[in-house]
């Protein structure tokens, strides 16, 4: 039983690490700095290590598809993210990806690859 | 305060560890950004953070050099899977050039200087051994800064693949043994540098009274025949080398290695063909060693029958490697 669950944890890892992109960017739709962002996304049930999420906007953000700004008049200063053009014409069209794959998969899955079917 | 303290101290300690690790111009935003993220984790109030909760949130954030390896793209080879192939075909063509190379320079260098003595072997291995760990370390250094820096010359060397680029299926028959070749180009230099600097140690060693050496050769005819000689040897270099070069019994390899020794045997064949090479003085030249006492065995005897023989001794095994050479090549060619 525990092989299995192993095995199951690392295909999960695999799959989690393949929407991680799309989960971070649907959060951005205002500016937004990094350590609200890890609660944001805990509280709606998606966890995510800081060392993680931070990290992976900087990549985002060398790809073009985010800007951030140090916001430096309140007590402490903070780094604030947002969805550049580019970033938001990329999600929209991975969302638009997203759901095509997953009515492919649906398809697949009902023809004979479900649960209980031969 | 003293948490105050704990907690500076500690968080310094930390994010410089991480951020060492990182290359000079996000090293400071980086900096920024970790504490502004620490002190996130601790509710905003860092100030009066106790201790606990300041090494808790530490700990959580994870090994400074794994948290760094998270900022990095990640490169974990020094030489990746793009580069590797050509990096071995490199090394392998530098590592044969130095040791040929060294081979020759160290004939050169015997020429200009000539004494040979144990020694001289010696550092013709020694030489060898550190030419080729140098040639290594360059051919290694420079690939490594090309998979570092060198990201559009990488692309150049990446050839889009063919399948007239699929290596032939080695067969065990076919592939000769690389020591080969080495351990007879090594023993090829070992030979003409004796016969071109010092001919007179081939001969018969006698140990009364100290060491005395009679020559087999006469010296004079000897020296006539030098060009000749040379060309032998000459002969079996590029035969050994071009079995060194292609690895397996193919085509050239036996052409080379059949020209090679046919006109090797003719060679032999005429120098040994006056009689008078041999030194016709070595019986005498023996008996006349103080302390010398010809032991039950005719030493003219043996002399006479080693005369009669040596053109056998020699051309023997350079027919046989025709031979073998050819076979292999027309098995290999029968078998694909």
């Amino acid at each position: 039983m525990n092989e299995i669950s192993e095995i199951i944890d690392n295909l999960m890892l695999e799959l989690k690490r393949g929407t991680i992109v799309m989960s971070v960017m649907s959060q951005l739709h205002k500016p937004t700095y990094g350590y609200s962002l890890v609660q944001t996304l805990t509280e709606k049930g998606y966890n995510i290590d800081a060392s993680t999420l931070y990290p992976l906007l900087r990549r985002l953000e060398s790809q073009g598809l985010l800007v951030s700004e140090w916001e430096t008049s309140g007590s402490k200063p903070r780094k604030y993210y947002n969805k550049s053009d580019k970033g938001q014409r990329v999600y929209e069209a991975l969302l638009l990806e997203w759901i095509r794959m997953v009515e492919e998969l649906n398809i697949l899955i009902n023809n004979n690859g479900g649960i209980g079917n031969e | 305060m003293n948490n105050n303290k704990y907690g500076e101290e500690i968080v310094n300690r930390y994010i410089y560890d991480v951020t060492r690790r990182l290359s000079y111009d996000i090293r400071e935003d980086i900096d920024r950004e970790l504490r502004s993220l620490i002190d996130d984790m601790l509710g905003g109030k860092m100030e009066s953070a106790r201790r606990e909760d300041i090494d808790r949130v530490l700990i959580e954030l994870g090994r400074p050099s794994e948290l760094a390896d998270k900022y990095r793209d990640k490169k974990l080879h020094i030489i990746g899977p793009q580069l590797y192939d050509t990096y071995i075909m490199v090394l392998k063509i530098a590592l044969g050039a130095v040791t040929l190379g060294l081979i020759i320079a160290n004939i050169v260098s015997l020429i200009a200087n000539p004494t040979i003595t144990f020694a001289t072997f010696g550092m013709l291995m020694g030489s060898i051994f550190s030419g080729l760990i140098q040639a290594f370390g360059f051919v290694t250094i420079i690939f490594i800064i090309i998979e570092r820096y060198g990201n559009d010359f990488k692309k150049i060397t990446i050839e889009s693949w063919s399948l007239k680029d699929l290596p032939e299926v080695p067969n065990r028959s076919n592939k000769i043994n690389r020591i080969e070749p080495i351990i007879g180009l090594i023993f090829s230099f070992i030979f003409i540098s004796i016969i071109n600097i010092n001919h007179d140690i081939i001969g018969i060693y006698v140990f009364s009274n100290g060491l005395t050496i009679v020559p087999i050769f006469n010296s004079g005819v000897f020296v006539t025949m030098l060009p000749l000689f040379n060309i032998i040897i000459g002969l079996g270099i590029i035969k050994e080398f071009s079995k060194l070069i292609t690895g397996k019994y193919n085509l050239p390899v036996a052409i080379i290695t059949t020209a090679a020794n046919l006109l090797s045997i003719i060679f032999v064949i005429i120098i040994f063909s006056n009689s008078n090479i041999w030194n016709a003085d070595l019986v005498n030249a023996l008996n006349n060693i103080e302390g010398y006492v010809p032991a039950d065995i005719n030493v003219n005897t043996i002399f006479m029958y080693v005369r009669r023989f040596f053109l056998l001794i020699i051309i023997v095994p350079l027919i046989i490697d025709i031979l073998n050479v050819t076979i292999r090549y027309i098995k290999n060619k029968l078998i694909t």
